[in-house]
C-alpha cells in the first residue's frame, strides 16, 4: 500500500521531448510510467497519450515511438512472464509500443482499454484533459489521519465515560504539580534565611497537610481514570470485533480468494487486541505524558522563563529527528505484521493439514519452513529494536545535556542572587517530572507504533468494499426457476477469461445435466449464479430479473447448492441438515435424511446420540460420501426452487448414488435442477445436456440426441461405459474363480 | 411439496390411532395401530438430546411402522411402557448439579449430581463435550453418557465451572 503510486507529474525532460511532436491544439491527456525501457533493462519509460497520439517515451536515451491514434484499431496489453508488453493493431499492421513489469500490469491493461476506447470513438476528448476512472487504476492510500479519525469515531458514543477520563486526568495531572512547588515554598519560606531569621513553623503542618491530600487524591484519581480508561476500552474493542466480522462475513468470495485465513484471522483476534492495549492503555498513557508536558512546561517558564529556554533545547533536535524516525519505523513495524501473519498463514494451513504432512512424511521439511519463518521474524523484529535503539538513546542524551546546562546556569545565578534556592529546587524537580513522560512515551512508543499498524491493518479491511453489491432497487420474489444465462463472460481475474460467452435459458421445473473435463468452468458457472462473483460482460437473470437487482437474501435462499466438498459446520448431523432453516422440525429433518440416505448411517447403532451425533469441525468424523450426503439432506430441507449438485454424489458409491438420485426424481419434480457430474450415467434422465469444454458450451441436447451426433459428449460416455463394463467383467471374472 | 411425501412415509400419528404396552420379558413392545397388533415392536430415538420426544417405532424386522412426534401425548399407559423400554435402550442421566470439575490438560474430572444419584467419572478432550443450544453432552472414556437439560438453569455454582471452563 505504502510504495508504487502513480506518478502526478510528467518530468520536464519528457514533456519537452513529446511537446515536439505534438500539434497546436492537442492535448496531454494521460501519462504512466513503466519501468522497463526499451533494451528491456529497469529504467523509467513513459506511456504519453494525448487527443491525437500515443507515444512511448524514454528520456534517457530520447527513444521515442509515436503512433498516431488515427490509424490505431484497438490495443491490448500481453502478459508474459515477469513482463508485459503494450501493443497496438494499427491499419499497417501491429506495433509495439513499449514493455512493463507485473508491477504495472493493471495500470497497462487499463491503458490499453482507454486507448482502445479512444480509437474505436467510444470516448471523446474534449479540449482539456479528461479522467475516467474506469480505466485507471487507483492506488488507495490510507492517511494516518483517516485511520485516527476511524478509530476515533468508535469512541464517539463514548464520548461521556472519555471526557469524564478526560477530565480526571486533567486533574490528576494538575495535582502532580504541587508537590514541587510546596518543596519550593518550604525551601524559601518555612526554613530561616537571612531576612527571616526564624522560619515559619506554622506553615510546615500546612505544606504538610497539603502534601498529605495532594497525594491521598491523587491515588484515589488514579485508580477511578484506570477503570473509566480501560472499560472505555474494552467497550470500543467490542464494537470494534464486531463491526469488522459483521464487514468480513459481507465480503464476496473473491476477498477470500485474495487473503488467506491466517491474515484474516490475524486480523481479528490479534490485531484487535493491539488495538484494544492502545484505547485502553497507550491511548490513556499518551493523553496524560503530553497533558503533563504541557503543564509542567507552562509551570517552568512561568518560573523563570530564561531557564525553561534552555530546558527546552532539545525539543528542536526531536522535532528534526522525529519525521524520518517514523517513517523508518512504520516501514520496520509494517514488515513485522507481515512476517507475524507468514508465521500464522504457515500454522493455519499445516496444522488442519497435519494428516497431508503426514502421509507424505514432511515433518521435517515442515518444521525447517518454520523455524525459516521464524527467523525471518525474528530478524524483522530485532532490526526494529534497533532502530528505537539508535533514536531513543539519542534524545535522552541530548535532554540529560540541557540539565547539565540548567544546573550550571541556575547555580551561578543563586551564587549570584538572582533566583532563590528554593525556586531553582522547584525548577529542577520540575525539569526531571518534565523528561519522565517524554521517556514514557519514548518507552512505550513501540507497542503505539504496532497498535497503529495494526489499526492500519484493520481498517484496510474495513475499508475494502464487496464486489457483490446489492442495488438499490433490488428487491425479493417468488421463483418461478426460470434461468438465462445470455453472453457471459467471467474470470476470477478479469484478464483470464474461466468462461467465454455462455448463454443457456433453462425452463422453471427442467433437469439440465452438465458436463465437461475438469476445469471448464462447471463449479464456476454454478457459483456466479448464486452470485458469489458477478460475470465480467453479460448477465444473468431469473424468471426475467437481472441477479444485481435481486436481494442476495432471496436469492440464495431459493438457490439450494450442494457442492463437491460440502462444508458442514462443528455441531450435530441434526445441526448441520437444518442449518439452512432454523426452526425445522424433527419429523421433516427425518424426512429430508431418509430422501439422501442420511438416516442409515446416522441411526447406526456406532452412533449412540444418533442425529445428536458431533460430526466434528468441518464434518471431519464423517466419511467423505457421508458429508455429501448430510448436504444433499441440508439442500432437501431447505426445499429450495432451484437446485443444484455439483458432483454432489462424487464420493460415494455407485449403489447409494442410485438411491440417491432415486429420491431426487421425486424431489427434482417441480423445481429447476441443474446436475453437474463425472457419471455420465447419473444424467441419463435429464431433460437436455450441456457440453462445456474450456469455458465454453460446445453441445447442448438429449442423451440420445448427443450420442447420435457423436460429438464430444459420446467419446466422454463411450470410454466411461467401457470402463464400467470392463470393471464389471473383471469383478465377474474373479466371483468365478 | 415433496419433502411432504417423505414426511407421510414417515407415517406421524395421532396419540389416540395407538396404544402401546411393554413386553416385560423380552424388553421389546406390543403396539396397536390401524387394527393391527404388531409384536416385537422396537422404539428409536433419532435426537436423544435435542427432541427426544420423536420416536420412530420399527417392527421386528427393523422396518419403521409409525413414528410419534411427542410421546407426552400419548395415554398414560402406553406412555408409562414406553419411556420404560427407552430408558434402558437410551440411558442418558441428566446431570443436576456439578460439585467438582477438575481439569489436567486435556482430561477433566467430574464428580456430580445425577437424577440417578452421584456419579464421577472421567472424560478426555475437548470432543467429548457437545453444547446442543443450551444443552450439552457429555460422553466419558468409557461411553457412558450424561447430559445437562439446560445450563441455564443449572445452579450458580454448577453453571460458573463450567462458565469457567468451556
Ligand atoms: N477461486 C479461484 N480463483 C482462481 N481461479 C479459479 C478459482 N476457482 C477455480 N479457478 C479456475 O477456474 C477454472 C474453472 O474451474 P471450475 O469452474 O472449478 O471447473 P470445473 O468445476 O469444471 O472442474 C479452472 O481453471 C480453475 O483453476
Ligand atoms: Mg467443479
Amino acid at each position: 500500500m505504502e510504495e508504487d503510486e502513480p506518478p502526478n507529474n510528467l518530468p520536464s525532460d519528457v514533456t519537452a521531448l513529446v511537446r515536439r511532436l505534438m500539434e497546436k491544439d492537442e492535448v496531454i491527456v494521460r501519462f504512466l510510467l513503466s519501468d522497463i525501457d526499451e533494451k528491456g533493462n529497469f529504467n523509467d519509460q513513459w506511456l504519453v497519450i494525448t487527443t491525437k497520439r500515443v507515444i512511448a517515451v524514454n528520456p534517457a536515451t530520447k527513444h521515442l515511438i509515436d503512433v498516431p491514434l488515427q490509424i490505431v484499431r484497438s490495443a491490448k496489453a500481453k502478459d508474459y512472464v515477469g513482463n508485459g508488453e503494450l501493443i497496438l493493431e494499427t491499419v499497417v499492421g501491429p506495433k509495439r509500443l513499449l514493455r512493463f513489469s507485473r508491477r504495472y500490469v493493471e495500470d497497462f491493461r487499463r491503458a490499453a482499454m482507454f486507448i482502445d476506447a479512444m480509437a474505436n470513438k467510444k470516448i471523446t476528448v474534449n479540449g482539456k484533459s479528461i479522467w475516467n476512472g474506469d480505466y485507471w487504476v487507483k492506488h488507495k492510500e490510507y492517511k494516518k489521519r483517516q485511520v485516527l479519525r476511524w478509530l476515533l469515531s468508535y469512541l464517539k458514543p463514548n464520548w461521556v465515560s472519555l471526557a469524564l477520563s478526560l477530565v480526571i486526568s486533567l486533574t490528576t495531572v494538575g495535582l502532580s504539580l504541587i508537590p514541587a512547588r510546596l518543596m519550593g515554598i518550604l525551601l524559601d519560606e518555612v526554613f530561616p534565611s537571612s531576612s527571616n531569621p526564624v522560619g515559619n513553623p506554622r506553615l510546615l503542618l500546612f505544606i504538610i497537610l497539603g502534601l498529605l491530600g495532594t497525594y491521598v487524591a491523587n491515588s484515589l484519581l488514579g485508580v477511578a481514570r484506570s477503570y473509566t480508561l480501560a472499560r472505555l476500552g474494552q467497550k470500543v474493542t467490542y464494537s470494534l470485533r464486531v463491526s469488522f466480522y459483521r464487514h468480513l462475513q459481507s465480503m464476496s468470495l473473491s476477498f477470500y480468494d485474495k487473503f488467506s485465513s491466517g491474515r484474516i484471522m490475524q486480523r481479528l483476534i490479534s490485531d484487535t487486541q493491539t488495538v484494544q492495549w492502545f484505547l485502553s492503555f497507550g491511548m490513556q498513557t499518551l493523553i496524560i505524558s503530553i497533558l503533563q508536558i504541557l503543564g509542567i512546561g507552562f509551570m517552568i517558564f512561568t518560573i523563570n522563563p530564561r531557564l525553561a529556554v534552555i530546558a527546552l533545547l532539545p525539543v528542536p533536535v526531536i522535532l528534526l529527528g522525529w519525521p524520518s524516525f517514523r517513517k523508518r519505523s512504520r516501514r520496520l513495524y509494517h514488515r513485522n505484521w507481515r512476517r507475524r501473519a507468514d508465521v500464522s498463514s504457515l500454522l493455519w494451513s499445516t496444522v488442519p493439514g497435519t494428516i497431508v504432512v503426514k502421509t507424505f512424511v514432511k515433518e521435517n521439511f515442515e518444521f525447517r519452513r518454520f523455524v525459516e519463518k521464524m527467523k525471518d521474524l525474528f530478524r524483522a523484529s530485532l532490526d526494529s529494536t534497533k532502530l528505537n535503539l539508535k533514536f531513543f538513546p539519542a534524545i535522552s542524551f541530548v535532554t540529560y545535556m540541557s540539565t547539565i546546562l540548567i544546573w550550571w546556569i541556575g547555580g551561578s545565578d543563586v551564587l549570584s542572587g538572582a533566583l532563590t534556592t528554593g525556586t531553582l529546587i522547584t525548577f529542577i524537580s520540575y525539569i526531571s517530572m518534565f523528561y519522565g513522560p517524554i521517556q514514557t512515551i519514548s518507552n512505550q512508543f513501540p507497542q503505539i507504533q504496532s497498535s497503529i499498524t495494526s489499526a492500519e491493518r484493520i481498517f484496510e479491511v474495513l475499508e475494502m468494499e464487496s464486489d457483490v453489491k446489492e442495488m438499490p432497487e433490488s428487491r425479493a420474489f417468488d421463483f418461478q426457476g426460470k434461468i438465462e444465462i445470455e453472453n457471459v463472460d467471467f474470470g476470477y481475474d478479469p484478464y483470464v477469461p474461466v468462461l467465454n460467452n455462455i448463454n443457456l435459458t433453462i425452463e422453471p421445473g427442467e433437469v439440465i445435466g452438465i458436463v465437461g473435463p475438469s476445469g471448464s468452468g462447471k463449479t464456476t458457472l454454478t457459483k456466479l449464479l448464486m452470485r458469489f462473483y458477478d460475470p465480467t460482460k453479460g448477465s444473468i437473470r431469473i424468471d426475467g430479473v437481472d441477479l444485481r437487482k435481486i436481494k442476495l437474501q432471496s436469492l440464495r435462499s431459493q438457490i439450494g447448492v450442494v457442492l463437491q466438498e460440502p462444508n458442514l459446520f462443528y455441531g450435530s448431523i441434526a445441526y448441520n441438515i437444518a442449518y439452512a432453516r432454523e426452526k425445522a422440525e424433527p419429523e421433516e429433518i427425518v424426512a429430508a435424511a431418509k430422501a439422501a440416505n442420511v438416516h442409515e448411517f446416522a441411526m447406526d447403532d456406532s452412533r449412540p446420540l444418533k442425529y445428536d451425533t458431533n460430526v466434528g469441525t468441518g464434518g471431519s468424523r464423517l466419511s467423505g460420501g457421508e458429508r455429501q450426503r448430510v448436504a444433499i439432506a441440508r439442500a432437501i430441507l431447505s426445499d429450495p426452487k432451484i437446485l443444484v449438485l455439483d458432483e454432489a454424489t462424487s464420493s460415494v458409491d455407485t449403489l447409494t448414488e442410485r438411491k440417491i438420485h432415486e429420491a431426487m426424481e421425486n424431489l427434482v419434480k417441480g423445481r429447476t435442477t441443474i446436475i453437474i457430474a463425472h457419471r455420465l450415467s447419473t444424467l441419463r434422465k435429464a431433460n437436455r445436456i450441456v457440453v462445456m469444454q474450456d469455458g465454453r458450451i460446445v453441445e447442448v441436447g438429449t442423451h440420445s440426441q448427443l450420442m447420435k451426433t457423436g460429438g464430444l459428449y459420446s467419446q466422454l460416455y463411450n470410454a466411461q461405459f467401457e470402463k464400467e463394463r470392463a470393471m464389471e467383467s473383471d469383478i465377474d471374472g474373479l466371483l468365478a474363480k | 411439496m415433496t419433502l411432504k411425501t417423505f414426511i407421510e412415509k414417515l407415517n406421524i400419528v395421532r396419540p389416540e390411532e395407538i396404544s402401546i404396552c411393554l413386553d416385560e420379558e423380552k424388553n421389546v413392545l406390543f403396539l396397536r395401530y390401524k387394527n393391527t397388533l404388531y409384536q416385537e415392536v422396537v422404539p428409536e430415538r433419532p435426537f436423544p438430546i435435542s427432541y427426544p420426544e420423536f420416536v420412530i417405532l420399527k417392527d421386528s424386522k427393523g422396518d419403521d411402522i409409525c413414528s410419534i412426534k411427542d410421546i407426552r401425548k400419548l395415554d398414560d399407559k402406553s406412555r408409562a411402557s414406553l419411556e420404560k423400554l427407552l430408558d434402558t435402550l437410551y440411558f442418558i442421566p441428566k446431570i443436576l448439579k456439578i460439585i467438582r470439575l477438575e481439569a489436567t490438560g486435556d482430561r477433566f474430572e467430574w464428580e456430580t449430581e445425577t437424577e440417578r444419584g452421584k456419579r464421577t467419572f472421567t472424560t478426555r478432550g475437548r470432543r467429548s463435550i457437545l453444547f446442543l443450544g443450551n444443552k450439552m453432552v457429555i460422553t466419558d472414556t468409557d461411553d457412558n453418557l450424561y447430559q445437562v437439560e439446560d445450563i441455564g438453569a443449572l445452579d450458580e455454582k454448577s453453571r460458573k465451572i463450567i462458565q469457567s471452563t468451556f
